[in-house]
């Protein structure tokens, strides 16, 4: 599986489903939403620094995380 | 793409369907319909004709109630909003996973109005696997031309737009990060029961 939005999203979709149909325990669910967070942390990161780049003109990768 | 051959009831009787008369076993008649986000061709003998011979395969092919409704009302209402907007929509609302809109499975003509053959199918799915029905509709292009099914095109075509999820990437993006975070809120507040 790729680690994209669309697939994080569906990965968050069907968890929940899957918690609310009581066919996994909370904790693995709680697990699953962790990494979820921890990778939508990541692309949310990414899609910030596209626009930043995409904004200003000759911005460095530094400027940003700074 | 799924391709379904009906076999003709001759042969199913047990005939003898060699030779001559094996051209005239040979499926004639064709017609496409939608489900599971992938095209099904069907050919067949002239047992499914009639409409409520399709109905009851679609009924059968996908385990839900089907329903018959104007097809333009079907376009406007199901998935012509773009999924990004739809997307923010649902987060201000709640996020509701429940919420099902009509999958299109067949389309036909009746007088000069065009009727569909619909399902039950959940929102948020049909929209994730947006990319799979395109890719779908992409392979069955293909399979349609190189297999002497080209008149089957413009039926292909008109399956495609009823089903297909408009987005625009970017602000798609965006909205689906603020989903997946919504998301994980509701995974945390259901654990907590």
């Amino acid at each position: 599986m790729k680690a994209n939005t669309k697939n994080l999203f569906k990965k968050a979709f069907e968890t929940l489903e899957l918690l609310q149909q009581k066919k996994i325990t909370p904790e693995d669910a709680k697990a699953v939403s962790n990494i979820v967070k921890q990778a939508n942390n990541l692309l949310k990161y990414e899609l910030d620094k596209a626009k930043a780049i995409e904004k200003f003109e000759n911005i460095e990768i530094k400027n940003i995380e700074e | 793409m799924e391709h379904m051959v009906i076999e003709s009831k001759l042969k199913n009787h047990g005939y003898k369907v060699d030779g001559y008369m094996a051209n005239f076993i040979l499926p004639t008649r064709s017609f496409l319909f939608y489900h599971n986000y992938d095209f099904w061709l069907i050919t067949h003998n002239g047992e499914l004709d009639s409409l409520d011979a399709k109905s009851d395969l679609i009924r059968e092919i996908s385990k839900g109630k089907i329903y018959i409704e104007d097809a333009y009302v079907i376009y406007n209402n199901n998935g012509r909003v773009p999924f990004d907007q739809a997307l923010k929509e649902e987060r201000l609302r709640g996020l509701n996973l429940r919420r099902y809109v009509r999958e299109v499975n067949y389309s036909y003509y009746a007088g000069h109005r065009q009727f569909v053959i619909t399902t039950n199918t959940k929102y948020i799915e049909r929209c994730v696997r947006a990319d799979i029905i395109k890719e779908n509709y992409e392979k069955s292009k293909i399979y349609l031309k190189s297999n002497g099914y080209s008149c089957l095109m413009k039926e292909l075509d008109n399956l495609y737009k009823l089903n297909e999820v408009i987005s625009y990437p970017f602000n798609l993006e965006y909205q689906l990060i603020k989903n997946i975070e919504t998301l994980i809120k509701k995974i945390k507040n259901e654990s907590k029961h």
